[in-house]
């Protein structure tokens, strides 16, 4: 059945095409939450607002986008709520909080029940996901924001409340930071990475 | 190196399409000269590709179970939605509404087939209280019996019923021209009722003379639900109607006649109000088409003369440009008491005692009956 349809009976409440989009979509909407909370917990809770809300919203979803794409975004609105609400959070109760550049994102316990097979498919892929868990949450959530749920740094402002151009240097920031990660963590970017600049080098 | 910082900035940017064509060759410039920087951006551009082939991390086994589970809570604590319009509440309320409409239908109807008797209307209750013996059986009447009251038999006013009929003012203009013609006739039937045959033929006449111009409204006598043909509009027009019980003698005729509320248009000659005595010191007005024990002239209603005037006043033209309502005397002392406690000019041209009939003018403002437009 195509998502087209899934969607079709979904919204004339059907819940097991219901289902169906969220086994369709649950990785990818995970991986966005996951990564932009750095928590798995979190994202996983953050993912199943996301998908409460497309059930929600479905009888006025028009189909002018994909469900996928859709979902996506929804996931990346429940995303910036949960960093808002943060945020607001942290600034009533700022001795609580860790200091953004201080607090490194550890590697989440629980992670060994995921790992191996989704990170050992591609080794760029495997070091950028690593080198993102590690990145200072403040220049994860940017690059997330920019790189994975392709916000403008426009919305990524309005989003995070910053002028566009500390967002502009935020993330270029963040991305020389995950670069020096990858580097350090064992030379995994440069392969490619260099292989690449002899490309570019050369031409 | 403080300045390739800058170009650190703009190599990233240029990768989210974020740079102005100035930067964009400002920073060709540099890279043109700056190997560690163009090595940082081969090394960025890779970075931004690995984005797209990044792994998904896959959701906790069981994921959408629980949020399929979520949903079901959620779908179950919803009150069912049951459609509005089968709801009991709907449905008595639905039932409840229909009675009114009927009500509201029954009661429109009354007034305009003239069958509601005493239904509140002014002229109706103001005439009927005033001396009609017989039941007023109004607009039901048939062409005889209009004939037969018109004729002298003092039976109720049909006429006053009738008025309201149907919208057909043209006809009624014109009976209000063919009026005062009658009066003289009217005057030599010593003192019963006017001379029907008078009226019928000038009424019957004008009926069918269609179009003039005139006050657009629903008017009398020439109504086609009830009378409808010339004949008996011209009858109902010229009927009197007997004032307070008495042998009106020598009464104006022409009444019935058009109702319109439109002022300004109707033909002054049968229009105009004037004033005699009958016979027997009865004091009485003509206004409009209409005659009246009284006219009681006021530039606007007072306040809370909605209260005093039950249901809707039938405006009627007066032929000078104001527009006026049948009232009953009760209503006239209530509406003059209110003007003077809210210190409104008000005329009166006579008091008369409560059952009889009396004109309110209103000069300045007046409200449209619901007939009442154009």
């Amino acid at each position: 059945m195509t998502e087209r349809e899934l969607v079709t009976r979904a919204k004339a409440g059907d819940q097991d095409a219901f289902e169906q989009l969220v086994l369709d979509n649950q990785n990818r909407v995970f991986s966005l939450t996951v990564r932009m909370t750095g928590d798995r917990e979190e994202g996983a809770d953050l993912a199943q607002e996301a998908f409460l809300k497309a059930w929600q919203g479905l009888p006025s979803f028009q189909g002018d986008s994909s469900f996928s794409t859709w979902v996506y975004r929804l996931a990346t609105n429940v995303c910036i709520d949960h960093l808002r609400r943060q945020k607001r959070r942290r600034e009533v109760e700022p001795a609580l909080s860790l200091d953004d550049e201080e607090s490194g994102w550890a590697e989440p316990a629980d992670w060994e029940q995921d790992p191996q097979r989704c990170l050992e498919r591609a080794e760029l892929g495997r070091a950028v996901a690593r080198g993102l868990e590690k990145l200072p949450d403040h220049h994860r959530r940017v690059l997330v924001l920019r790189e994975l749920s392709g916000l403008s740094y426009q919305e990524i402002g309005e989003a995070l409340g910053l002028d566009i151009g500390t967002v502009k240097s935020r993330i270029a920031r963040s991305r020389t930071a995950l670069k020096k990660i990858l580097m350090a963590d064992g030379n995994l970017f440069e392969a490619p990475a260099s292989k690449t600049s002899k490309e570019k080098r050369g031409g | 190196m403080v300045r390739c910082e800058k170009f650190e900035i703009m190599l990233s940017a240029r990768m989210d399409g974020a740079l102005t064509g100035e930067e964009e060759l400002a920073l060709e410039d540099h890279l043109a000269h700056c190997p560690a920087c163009r090595a940082l951006a081969a090394d960025l551009d890779a970075l931004h590709a690995a984005f797209a082939d990044l792994e998904e991390v896959p959701a906790p086994e069981g994921f959408a179970q629980g949020v399929m589970d979520q949903i079901r809570a959620q779908e179950s604590q919803k009150p069912k939605v049951v459609p509005l319009f089968r709801r009991p509440q709907m449905r008595a309320a639905a039932g409840l509404a229909a009675c009114a409409l009927l009500c509201v239908g029954l009661y429109q109807a009354g007034i305009l087939n003239g069958a509601s008797g005493g239904s509140g209307q002014m002229s109706g209750a103001g005439y009927s209280a005033a001396g009609a013996t017989a039941a007023p059986a109004g607009g039901y009447q048939s062409e005889s019996e209009i004939d037969r009251a018109a004729s002298g038999e003092r039976s109720s006013p049909p006429e006053l019923y009738q008025e309201e009929a149907a919208p057909q003012w043209d006809a009624a203009d014109k009976q209000i021209v063919q009026a005062p013609d009658v009066l003289p006739a009217a005057g030599e039937k010593s003192g019963k009722c006017v001379d029907p045959k008078g009226a019928d033929g000038a009424a019957g006449a004008s009926d069918g003379s269609g179009e003039t111009d005139g006050p657009r409204a629903y008017t009398a006598g020439s109504g086609g639900e009830v009378a409808g043909q010339g004949e008996a509009n011209g009858a109902a027009a010229n009927e009197i109607p007997p004032l307070d019980g008495m042998d009106a003698v020598s009464q104006m005729s022409g009444e019935g006649a058009a109702d319109g509320a439109a002022p300004s248009e109707v033909d002054a000659e049968g229009a105009s109000a004037s004033s005699s005595s009958s016979e027997d010191g009865e004091l009485w007005h003509r206004i409009g088409d209409r005659q009246v024990n009284a006219v009681l002239t006021m530039e606007c209603l007072p306040q809370g003369a909605e209260e005093v005037l039950e249901g809707e006043p039938e405006w009627l033209p007066d032929g000078e440009g104001a527009s006026f309502c049948l009232i009953t005397g009760v209503e006239m002392e209530e509406l003059m008491a209110l003007a003077a406690a809210q210190e409104l000019s008000c005329q009166a041209t006579n008091r008369i005692s409560g059952e009889q009939v009396c004109a309110l003018r209103l000069t300045v403002l007046w409200e449209l009956g619901e007939g009442g437009q154009n």
